[in-house]
């Protein structure tokens, strides 16, 4: 095939893939936030070691090439444990790799610098990996054979600029690049349809290639599973090395993670990705039966160009075509991945020293431009030496000694930094000295002598004396089991450090200093986002914000300057819980002193009270004294002069008669004031006011009769709920009142008046001296030889029944009093509380009813 | 949601970590196919419907 041709298409290929990354940043921007386009750019796991490589490994070790996706889709179903919390913690860190979570697990300033660089290196061959598949697929198909190159050179450097301005327009890698997104999914539909077509294309031509596969002995291996406990081992070691690569490659971090746009896509990638995994798969093993059958001479890695090439060159241009997409994406984001990596933790710490974190950016896409050159030197200088999967192999090696210190630190607190430290060391070390070191002597640059090593039990592909393993099987069992004994152990053995203290700041000096890093914008948005935070949220924010653009450990030096050490969580908390009691024991306080002023009024009350009790004591003695002393004297009169004369003894008998009463009425007065004052209740009952009112005037009619009164009434039918016998005494007193001061006349009225009963009991008598009115209703307070008790008992009576009354103004004297028709609440002793309209005796006119 | 992924997860390493080379020990089964692909792309094919089947609705 013409060379020009391939290089034209290449160069348009890429270009196209220029446009559809534009879309992506203008109106495919919505295709590019959507699950599909998510679920696709997982798919940059599958490179040109899986378009190329896959078919190799399957013509050569048969059924192997598949724990490479079962791996993956084993991890990707157990998203919501892995992929579902990773995406918490990056959105509330900002991370952008697994260097990142690292230092914010372990706070150590070595893990993130060791594990950037240690990614560096061991990701250099995968990348060298794609470069050479690249142009491994110009020469085949332009049929050149020397030198093996440089159509990788000027893609490099292509994908390079590709990465750089679709990856590093602004500083803030955790923000999403919904071009790149986009581009890589569309490399993922092209490579799967690409390879697809290829397949059932060379199926239909060259016919089912199983029949004579079977009939071929040399190939039954291809057919059947690894052998013995060796081949079942390597099985398990690469389900298990290929999941946890999945897991740990900085690309699938960045596509997976920090482009996701929304965690609800995961689970549609769930089911997705696997099934697009199945899919690219499907064709590998007839492709790499028909290559064994048809081209038994030729490279099986690229078997996928070959066998078009013998049907139609055109075929064959889509296959490469297809190849390069599967490179070109992974070149893409993983470059861009590394350079973050480099940039946030080796570069940014030193341009921090030397003050010039101003060109941070600058830096990171020289370090895109650095990994890519460097990925080529590796390819020129050692890709000649190992097959395809073999290379990928080493890096998914590599990649995996992140596991122990990043799942431990995930799921065990009691990881300590020393020990990730031990862990990720140690399985480096080992690495090294398994597999990246042989690959080196493989290739020339060490002396072939290396692979023996300096023991035999120290033999590099041989630790210990094993043998029937496969290099990369004895290497991922070697550096996984020495990481993890190491993280753990050292972890058992060391003691965990106390949490660094929180930082705590001000909004606007934060705000300030994301304004000199990162800009005016991002000033702004903080400032937005943060007012109303508490200080440590606020420099979290900050510190978050900071960490995603120029890495974690910069980031927490940065945020020395503009915050201090927030008081320890401890403190904090006792604080907080101090600050709690105090606003309860607040409450409390306040509830204690309006329970103290209730008391103490109610002390007043009772003193007041008690008061007046021994006051009404020492008045119902004075007053029961005077007719004793009366009763007494006459008793003692008429015993000591039996010879009285007859009418001197009739008016002497007379007035201890009168005086007895007296002394009767104020006994009864008395009594009736106890019970009162005893609180007991009223027995409320439907009542006749008027059929009452009646029984009162016939009451009284003797003594009426008695004084020459004339007894009158004007009354109107009333029904009320009250209680009878109080009602009878109120109306008993008042009479007797009346009668003792009328001169001829006595008049009783009832009415239904504003849903009230009105009473109203008037006498011509001389009337109330003015001077005598207020304290008309005051115990003992008589004016014509009464008890002094009755009207102070009627008050107290009505009040209890709900009801007012009161000394209305005019000739002769009128008391007033009303009772509800419907007691709503009472008060035995002390009248109706908030609903009484004025002072006792004033009339509701004047009292403000 | 996460019991349905844990039984999935642990469904998918038994059916893709069995003990192969004792199960499969034939180069030709059913439709002329090998029985070791037939079984591998089989359950691959019945973790992927179920994994649909579990997490299409959120």
């Amino acid at each position: 095939m013409s060379p020009s041709l391939l290089l034209t298409s290449l160069a348009l290929y890429l270009g196209l893939l220029f446009l559809v990354a534009l879309l992506g940043e203008g109106r495919g921007k919505a295709l590019a936030q959507g699950p599909w386009a998510y679920a696709l750019s997982l798919a940059v796991y599958a490179t040109a070691w899986t378009f190329m490589g896959s078919v190799g490994r399957a013509a050569t070790e048969g059924a192997t090439f598949l724990p490479i996706y079962l791996g993956p889709t084993l991890v990707l179903l157990f998203w919501p444990f892995l992929h579902g919390r990773l995406l918490q913690l990056a959105r509330a860190h900002r991370l952008t790799s697994w260097a990142d979570f690292l230092f914010l697990r372990y706070r150590h300033p070595l893990l993130g610098p060791l594990a950037a660089a240690f990614l560096v290196v061991g990701l250099l061959p995968y990348l060298a990996l794609q470069l050479k598949a690249i142009a491994q697929a110009f020469l085949f198909l332009s049929g050149e054979k020397e030198p093996l190159a440089d159509v990788a050179f000027p893609t490099a450097l292509f994908l390079a600029l590709f990465a750089i301005l679709f990856g590093t327009r602004r500083l803030d890698p955790s923000e999403r690049h919904q071009g790149l997104v986009l581009a890589v999914a569309f490399e993922s539909l092209v490579k799967l349809l690409a390879f697809l077509l290829v397949g059932v294309t060379m199926l239909w031509s060259l016919g089912n290639p199983f029949p004579q596969a079977q009939s071929r002995p040399e190939l039954a291996p291809l057919l059947l599973p690894p052998e013995g406990l060796a081949g079942y081992l390597a099985w398990v070691n690469l389900v298990l090395l290929s999941g946890l690569a999945f897991l740990f490659l900085p690309r699938q971090f960045h596509v997976s993670v920090v482009e996701n746009v929304d965690p609800k896509h995961l689970p549609l990638a769930a089911w997705a990705f696997p099934l697009y995994l199945l899919l690219i798969n499907l064709p590998v093993l007839p492709l790499a039966l028909l290559g064994q059958l048809h081209l038994p001479g030729e490279n099986p890695d690229l078997y996928v160009l070959a066998l078009p090439l013998e049907i139609s060159p055109l075929l064959a241009l889509l296959a490469f075509l297809g190849g390069v997409s599967a490179a070109t994406a992974m070149v893409v984001v993983e470059s861009l991945a590394l350079s973050i990596l480099i940039s946030n933790h080796l570069l940014s710490p030193l341009l921090l020293r030397y003050r010039a974190l101003g060109s941070l950016l600058l830096w990171r896409r020289l370090a895109i431009l650095l990994v890519m050159l460097l990925a080529y030197l590796y390819f020129r200088l050692a890709g000649e030496a190992y097959a395809l999967v073999g290379m990928g192999l080493i890096s998914f090696v590599a990649v995996a000694q992140l596991a122990p210190a990043s799942l431990l630190g995930l799921f065990w607190k009691g990881t300590t930094p020393q020990g990730a430290l031990a862990g990720l060391l140690g399985g480096t070390a080992l690495w090294a000295y398994t597999l990246f070191l042989p690959a080196l002597a493989r290739s020339g640059w060490l002396p072939k002598g290396f692979l023996e090593g300096p023991h035999p039990l120290l033999r590099p592909e041989g630790l210990l004396g094993l043998s029937g393993l496969d290099p990369v099987t004895h290497g991922f069992l070697a550096s996984l089991t020495l990481n993890l004994t190491l993280t753990l152990g050292v972890s058992l053995f060391t003691r965990q450090e106390a949490p660094s203290r929180d930082r705590t700041g001000e909004v606007e000096e934060l705000a300030a200093l994301l304004r000199r890093v990162l800009g005016p914008e991002a000033g702004e948005a903080f400032l937005e986002q943060a007012t109303g935070l508490r200080g440590p949220e606020a420099a979290a924010l900050a510190e978050a914000w900071l960490a995603g653009s120029v890495g974690p450990a910069t980031a927490r030096l940065l945020l020395l300057s503009a915050t201090r050490e927030a008081p320890p969580q401890a403190l904090r908390e006792e604080v907080e819980a101090a600050a709690r009691e105090s606003r309860a024991l607040r409450t409390y306080a306040e509830a204690l002193e309006a329970a103290r002023k209730e008391l103490s009024e109610a002390y007043e009350r009772l003193k007041a009270l008690d008061q007046a009790k021994d006051e009404l004591l020492a008045a119902v003695s004075h007053e029961l004294k005077t007719p004793l002393t009366s009763v007494r004297a006459l008793a003692e009169i008429l015993e000591a002069h039996p010879d009285l004369p007859e009418e001197e003894r009739r008016r002497f008998i007379a007035l201890l008669a009168k005086e007895a009463a007296r002394l009767s009425r104020l006994v009864d007065q008395v009594l009736a004031y106890a019970r009162l004052q005893a609180g007991l209740p009223p027995a409320l009952a439907p009542t006749d006011l008027k059929g009452l009112v009646e029984e009162a005037l016939a009451l009284v009619k003797p003594l009426s009769l008695e004084r020459g009164v004339n007894m009158e009434e004007a009354l109107e039918a009333v029904h009320a709920l009250t209680d009878r016998d109080r009602v009878l005494q109120i109306l008993l007193n008042l009479l007797h009142n009346a009668l003792r001061h009328a001169r001829r006349r006595v008049r009783l009225e009832l009415h239904r008046r504003n849903g009230e009963a009105l009473f109203r009991v008037v006498d011509d008598g001389p009337g109330v001296p003015e001077e005598a009115r207020l304290r008309v209703f005051e115990p003992f307070q008589s004016f014509s030889g009464g008890t002094g008790l009755g009207l102070f008992l009627a008050r107290r009576l009505v009040e209890g029944l709900g009801g007012r009354i009161w000394l209305e103004n005019g000739n002769g004297t009128t008391f007033a009093f009303t009772l509800p028709l419907e007691v709503s609440h009472e008060d035995p002793g002390g009248g109706r509380r908030g609903e009484h309209p004025g002072a006792p005796g004033v009339p509701p006119e004047e009292g403000g009813a | 949601m996460k019991e349905k992924a844990l039984a999935l997860f642990f469904l998918a390493i038994l059916l893709f970590l069995l003990p192969l080379d004792l199960l499969f020990r034939q180069t030709e089964g059913p439709w002329g196919l090998p029985p070791l692909y037939l079984y591998l792309y089989g359950a691959w094919g019945f973790v992927v419907l179920l994994a649909y089947r579990f997490f299409r609705k959120p």
